[in-house]
């Protein structure tokens, strides 16, 4: 299956898909250190995004969270690359600092937890 | 959005890495908002300076981007940092924090951003004209811009605002465009607001608000320093970025058919209930947003109170100030809201700001007492 979305920063990978639909806000919901994340009240607590193409609606919270996605690139631990429903800043600016691979305008709810995606920025398409 | 075919080159790395980093979040902001193309602007504001609210990510961050050596394009002014740069030891900052606070100003400076810090660059020499395009963050500096000086600017965050500094140029969207300044809501008062009240009034108009422009109908006469409160209280309650006054902001304009909404003494003395959490204050503090030096005057010479007043304002005006009772400190270059206020042994503030008071309680968690300047320089 083909999606189509739009690019925001452009990049070709292949990973494992983590999907929340709950938005997120990086400040407070990742721990920096370890990609993991540790809402207290997430489905997904426990889980890492690391090196994983992390899927959610939107981003939300402090600007903050813009370094935080930084910090997880600078310590190995960022996702492979981000799919939002809306993307907004916080989120889009995270992602272009620390070179992580976006997209946007796909439907989340497509796109299953634990299963392989291609994501093609060029293009503006995931393949399931 | 369109880009020019130096725009392009830029975002294509011609000028470095960095700069094409600060050119791709510029576009992706515009593309998020609709902007049809970039357009230079005067001056920037930058948030995000505070060890306090950035950590070790925003340290990390800006000292890897002022390590390639980037310099801003426009005039860059800094928001307050976690401590006063000068006086941080006498206050009992600690070491750790401070050494990590000054690796920010540092990377921040070698970028060519001056090291203004205060939220209120426009007491402090930079008050752009009428009609000018800027890039402003600061939820209250970006209000009094917007409205009270007739400028023109959306309400940035620290890293829009730093890529707005670098590239010398914002995404053409919201307040940038004639259009958009137009009120929706009209609120109407009749009767005499006293200086507190127009701080009461900004948090108040701001929840109702939430991102509107409000015009408001009914103040007869407003100078800065009320202005000043009305603007931060109004950012700090919802995410207004601009009100209009008649005859008092350059600017006023009003949709066909706004929301009208009555505004009693009542509603006023609600928000000052659910502002107050406290009761005994450590400390009476003044200068959020940072004080005038009039503000000041009046402060010292209406002082009895035997408590401790701390008071927050721009370096510039600090160097003024002569004469300070002993129960006086003056602070420059932060304030008590990106303080690290809770290692210093403070459960409660007494304060006049709307602003204030929501931010300690939301994220110092500390209490606060919001009343007016007169009870707070006689408490007991």
């Amino acid at each position: 299956m083909q999606i189509k979305g739009k690019c925001i920063v452009p990049g070709n990978v292949k990973g494992e898909t983590l999907v929340s639909l709950e938005p997120i806000s990086f400040l407070g919901d990742i721990d920096p250190k370890t990609g993991k994340i540790i809402a207290k009240r997430h489905s997904l607590n426990g889980s890492s995004i690391a090196k994983k193409i992390f899927v959610f609606p939107y981003g939300k919270g402090s600007t903050v969270g813009s370094y935080i996605i930084y910090q997880l690139y600078k310590n190995d631990v960022a996702p492979l690359a981000i799919i939002n429903q809306n993307a907004e800043t916080i989120i889009a600016v995270g992602a272009i600092i620390s070179d992580i691979p976006m997209m946007d305008k796909i439907d989340i709810k497509k796109i299953p937890s634990g299963v392989q995606l291609e994501f093609n920025g060029e293009k503006e398409i995931i393949k399931l | 959005m369109y880009l020019t075919k130096e725009e392009e080159k830029i975002l294509d790395g011609n000028q470095g890495e960095i700069k094409a980093k600060a050119m791709r979040i510029l576009v992706s902001i515009g593309d998020i908002f609709n902007a049809d193309r970039l357009i230079p602007i005067e001056s920037t504001q930058i948030s995000g300076i505070s060890y306090k609210t950035i950590g070790d990510a925003g340290l990390e961050f800006l000292e890897d981007w002022s390590k390639s050596k980037v310099n801003v394009a426009v005039e860059s002014w800094m928001n307050p940092a976690g401590m006063d740069l000068e006086d941080w030891e006498k206050i009992g900052i600690p070491k750790d924090f401070a050494e990590k606070q000054l690796r920010i100003i540092k990377a921040l400076t070698s970028m060519g951003i001056k090291e203004s810090c205060t939220c209120t660059p426009y007491l402090a020499g930079l008050v752009p004209k009428k009609g000018s395009h800027i890039a402003w963050s600061e939820s209250s500096a970006v209000v009094f811009a917007n409205s009270v000086l007739g400028a023109m600017t959306n309400r940035e965050g620290g890293p829009s605002a730093l890529s707005s500094a670098l590239i010398g140029k914002t995404p053409n969207y919201g307040f940038h465009l004639k259009e958009n300044r137009i009120a929706q809501i009209q609120f109407e008062i009749n009767y005499n607001l006293s200086d507190f009240e127009f701080s009461l009034l900004g948090y108040h108009i701001g929840e109702i608000s939430k991102n509107k422009i409000p015009i408001i109908k009914g103040i007869k006469k407003a100078n800065w320093s009320q202005l000043k409160a009305l603007g931060a209280g109004s950012a700090a309650g919802g995410g207004v970025a601009m009100f209009m006054i008649p005859n008092i902001t350059p600017e006023v304009k009003i949709a066909e058919k706004p929301e009208i909404i009555n505004v009693s003494r009542q509603d006023l003395e609600q928000i000052q209930d659910k502002l107050t959490n406290g009761e005994n204050p450590d400390i009476i503090t003044f200068g959020c947003p940072h004080c005038s030096y009039e503000e000041i005057q009046e402060i010292l010479k209406k002082s009895t109170t035997e408590k401790e007043i701390w008071v927050f304002t721009s370096r510039e005006i600090k160097r003024k100030i002569k004469k300070i009772p002993s129960n006086v400190k003056i602070f420059s270059d932060t304030c008590i809201v990106v303080m690290p206020i809770e290692k210093l042994g403070i459960k409660c503030l007494g304060t006049d700001s709307t602003k204030c008071a929501h931010y300690t309680q939301n994220l110092s968690q500390l209490k606060s007492i919001l009343t007016c300047r007169e009870d707070l320089l006689n408490a007991d």
